[in-house]
């Protein structure tokens, strides 16, 4: 009997389980997968979209957003722009044309325009200028941007990673949070230093020790509908910080079981405040507000970066760092003096603090100007692991100068092109010696005639000669994968590679069938650049194979396109051929020769007689 | 038992014109590098270490013939680097080793053809088609081994009377030049009296004759019969079995059925004839003076 009863239980116990298991399931999972997310991103790019009246994303940037620049567009182009938008010139520009004026004096902002620089894929001095504004007289705001900065690579005299982080973890309050002012830790200003601490979670112990205090404030703070109360009330903003900081860490807020309570974890919080238009509103069903809709449009943008393994939102896929040399020597000195110094500046914030009553708008410029930071501990962004690398090495060993080569080539791997033309040295090196080692194997084995040695002189010159005008590079420098970035554009042109005339005739497998090789493109120009220039560009950005004659790089720019894509002149009998036309117009010019104005339409045609297969209007 | 430069002039140059049109006009690999095997096997076989020096020139110009085609075509998918802009590929690499392995290979072809079709040999098989054509090829085949004599003879004598320094590059380059110079005039100024000289004997006003006669025997019937044999499976298998090999843009080729493997295997036994014929001499020879 005793057993029969003890079975029933058993029986009933997983009865129990089995039963209530999927209903738990289903509670605590009205979880949103990385495609259902990603509309909800796209929700809020169609509601924006359609409020500025473009029918375009691309026309949303070029119109409202570029209008914006400065003032509202910052964060819009920070997401878009780390969701794999490329075409972001004409805000640069704007951007660029807003700083100039010098408006901009508060050092926070100028480190939010520095960031929304990086995002577009500038390298303007701007954004250095403004990390080496970062100074003890600033707020904990300006640290946690300094250090979003430099995770993309950036320095200043004497500020670096190690500092800026053991400044920002010297801020942290007793109850392992992070505020502007009092002893609780604020949700907010928490998140974000999270974001901008996050990369150095697995290298940095002391990091991921305040980590993992804020972690828990976080968990035990979340509302019982997976949202956050920030002031006093519940907001949409305060859980997009987390959902970002969350991310930043590689920690998938819809599994975490810290981060799941009864009624729904942070992205379902989040999408509670959507309102039927698409917009999100601050206060449960108040009306659209445009803070909080940015907020959550990049706090998606983070989470699906997440998902895929990439960097985190802070850490720009835009970024271009300039070469740093010069940095660490005075980082590893100030180190030390840091610890002292920071004690001193929590209590110049503290008591600088106003404190009292807090308004909403002071909210709302701490919450829009701060977002996530650098890389996750499990994501594939190397290049910031190895910046983190580079910086312990600069602590533990005390040699500036290994530190300062590794720092040198990360910096080189970042920025394009930079390595290029390294090897010349060495090669002119190599052949110097060997010339040095023949004359004096002359010289020992007494063929000491001058003229054995005017003519190892000239061997070796006709060497260096052809090492000089020679420019080998490496398949990977080269074929960039994305458009050069032009500090001084003038303007933008648009340029096709089609071959209608041979796609249907044909069973080339390299030959597209509706002949487009390379769709219509916009590429940026500088003064000067000619249709050959903006060619090449879109052969290493594209990865097209194109075949040049010629002297490429003569001041006359006589250059013969032989192949393009594998498909050469003559594969079609005797009068086949590449040719351009520009605005339509065939011009009677090499391509090195033509130099290009704002918007011109650049195409590439492939023909088989001679241009009579084509619409040829000739130049004048 | 004949040693291969023992045959009938005919089936010669029969042989070498089947095993070089193959090497010249198929551009396919297997092929190039029977030819080239067979080419260099030939003439090492016949000279041994002789003209040891020479080969590598041959390398030296093989490994600048393959250089160049990737250097002048940038056609290809696998891309090794990128030189001004232009990239250097694998397939462009590889097509210009295809092509300096059938140049090498016909040249060296040449040089056993040569050795052994003298001129004497040569005027009795075009002799009979056209004795003009035969004269300027036996003429200009004479040229090169000329040429070496005399340039030796006005080296010595630029040597002997002090005109000639070599202690230093540039004016040993400069006296090369020199002699270079003092050649070409003379191979000018020797062709008119070579002509005069034979129009003086009365060279054409009649029908040549032969000092040596050469015989039609069975063994040439045997070779002249397999060459053409291995030369008509090379051209069938080339046609219709299925050799193609495309370098651009991508390496492609089909895979060879069974007559394309037979087309392979008869053109390098092609190539390899003289060979064994030869070595087959060698050890019967061998064996015979054993046997005294």
């Amino acid at each position: 009997m005793r057993i029969k009863a003890f079975a029933a239980v058993l029986v009933c116990f997983f009865a129990i389980i089995f039963d209530l298991g999927p209903v738990v399931t289903v509670a605590a999972g009205a979880s949103h997968t990385v495609g259902e997310v990603e509309s909800l991103a796209g929700g809020i790019l169609d509601y924006e979209r359609e409020k500025a009246g473009a029918d375009s994303i691309q026309s949303w940037i070029d119109g409202a957003l570029t209008e914006g620049a400065g003032l509202s567009s910052e964060w819009y182009i920070v997401g878009l722009s780390q969701s794999g938008e490329r075409k972001l010139s004409s805000y640069e520009r704007a951007l660029k044309a807003y700083l100039s004026s010098d408006k901009v004096i508060n050092v926070t902002s100028q480190e939010k325009y520095a960031l929304a620089l990086i995002a577009v894929g500038s390298s303007d001095s701007f954004i250095t200028d403004a990390l080496a504004k970062l100074d003890d007289k600033q707020g904990i705001m300006s640290w946690i941007y300094g250090l979003h900065i430099i995770n993309n690579g950036y320095n200043a005299p004497g500020i670096d990673a190690d500092k800026v982080a053991d400044k920002l973890l010297s801020l942290q309050l007793a109850d392992g949070g992070w505020a502007l002012w009092g002893n609780q830790g604020d949700i907010d200003v928490t998140a974000m230093t999270l974001q901008a601490i996050a990369p150095y979670y697995s290298s940095n112990g002391k990091v991921r020790e305040a980590v993992d205090r804020a972690l828990t404030l976080l968990s035990e703070r979340q509302q019982p509908d997976g949202g956050y109360k920030g002031f006093g009330n519940d907001n949409p903003e305060s859980a997009a910080q987390v959902l970002t900081a969350l991310s930043a860490l590689g920690i998938d807020c819809q599994t975490d079981q810290r981060f799941i309570k009864n009624g729904g974890d942070i992205i379902s919080a989040i999408a509670s405040y959507r309102l039927a238009d698409g917009s999100y509103c601050h206060v449960k069903d108040g009306a659209g507000n445009p803070t909080a809709t940015v907020q959550a449009y990049y706090s998606y943008v983070a989470y699906i970066r997440m998902k895929r393994g990439q960097s985190p939102l802070l850490v720009l896929d835009n970024r271009k760092p300039p070469r740093q040399e010069e940095i660490t020597t005075s980082a590893v000195v100030t180190t030390s003096a840091v610890t002292t110094t920071a004690a001193r500046t929590t209590e110049n914030i503290q008591t600088s603090a106003p404190e009292g009553t807090v308004t909403e708008t002071v909210k709302e410029t701490v919450t829009t100007s701060v977002t996530s930071a650098s890389a996750t501990v499990t994501s594939k962004a190397t290049v910031v692991t190895e910046t983190v690398t580079a910086t312990e090495t600069a602590e533990t060993s005390a040699e500036t100068s290994t530190s300062k080569e590794t720092r040198a080539s990360i910096a080189g791997k970042t920025s394009e092109g930079s390595g290029k033309g390294g090897y010349k040295g060495k090669a002119i090196a190599v052949i110097c010696g060997a010339a040095g080692v023949l004359a004096i194997a002359a010289f020992v084995s007494g063929k000491r005639n001058y003229k054995n040695f005017i003519a190892i002189g000239a061997v070796a010159a006709a060497g260096i000669v052809f090492v000089l005008v020679t420019d080998f590079q490496s398949t990977d420098s080269y074929y960039t994968g994305e458009k050069k970035y032009k500090e001084n554009a003038v303007g933008t042109v648009t340029m096709t590679i089609r071959c209608d005339t041979v796609a249907d005739r044909c069973d080339h497998e390299f030959i597209p069938e509706d002949g487009i090789i390379l769709d219509v493109t916009e590429f940026d120009i500088e003064e000067g650049e000619t249709v050959y220039d903006i060619l090449i560009e879109a052969a290493r950005a594209y990865r097209i194979q194109v075949e040049n004659r010629g002297s490429s790089g003569s001041a006359h720019g006589m250059v013969y396109i032989a192949g393009i894509n594998y498909l050469y002149e003559m594969d079609f009998g005797d009068l086949s051929g590449w040719v351009y036309h520009v605005n339509g117009i065939t011009p009677s010019r090499g391509c090195g020769e033509y130099e290009l104005s704002d918007g011109d339409r650049i195409e590439w045609l492939y023909t088989c007689e001679l241009g009579h297969d084509l619409d040829e209007v000739y130049e004048e | 038992m004949r040693s291969f430069q023992e045959f009938n002039p005919a089936v010669i140059a029969v042989y070498f014109f089947s095993v070089t049109g193959i090497a010249m006009f198929a551009s396919y690999p297997p092929f190039m590098a029977a030819s080239l095997f067979g080419g260099i096997a030939l003439y090492l076989v016949r000279n041994g270490r002789k003209h040891a020096k020479s080969h590598f020139f041959f390398l030296l110009l093989f490994i600048i013939l393959a250089a160049a085609n990737p250097l002048m075509s940038h056609n290809g998918v696998t891309v090794l680097f990128i030189m001004n802009d232009n990239p250097i590929t694998l397939e462009a690499l590889l097509y210009g080793i295809n092509s300096a392995a059938m140049i090498i290979g016909v040249l060296y072809w040449f040089r056993s053809f040569t050795q052994i079709m003298t001129s004497e040999k040569l005027l009795y098989v075009a002799g009979t088609l056209s004795p003009k054509l035969a004269l300027i090829l036996s003429m200009a085949i004479r040229f090169v081994p000329l040429f070496n004599r005399q340039s030796k003879r006005v080296k010595d004598t630029q040597t002997a009377m002090g005109l000639f320094r070599d202690d230093n590059i540039v004016d040993d380059v400069r006296g090369r030049m020199r002699i270079f110079s003092i050649l070409v005039t003379w191979g000018l100024e020797n062709g008119i009296i070579t002509a005069d000289s034979m129009a003086a004997r009365g060279y054409g006003t009649g029908r040549r004759s032969q000092m040596k006669r050469f015989r039609f025997r069975r063994s040439d019937a045997v070779l002249l019969l397999t060459t053409l044999t291995l030369l008509g499976i090379t051209v069938a298998a080339t046609i219709a079995g299925g050799l193609t090999f495309s370098f651009y843009p991508a390496i492609k080729y089909g895979t060879p059925g069974i007559f394309g493997i037979c087309g392979i295997a008869a053109y390098s036994l092609l190539a390899l004839l003289p060979v064994i014929i030869e070595t087959e001499v060698s050890i019967k020879w061998r064996y015979l003076r054993s046997r005294i």
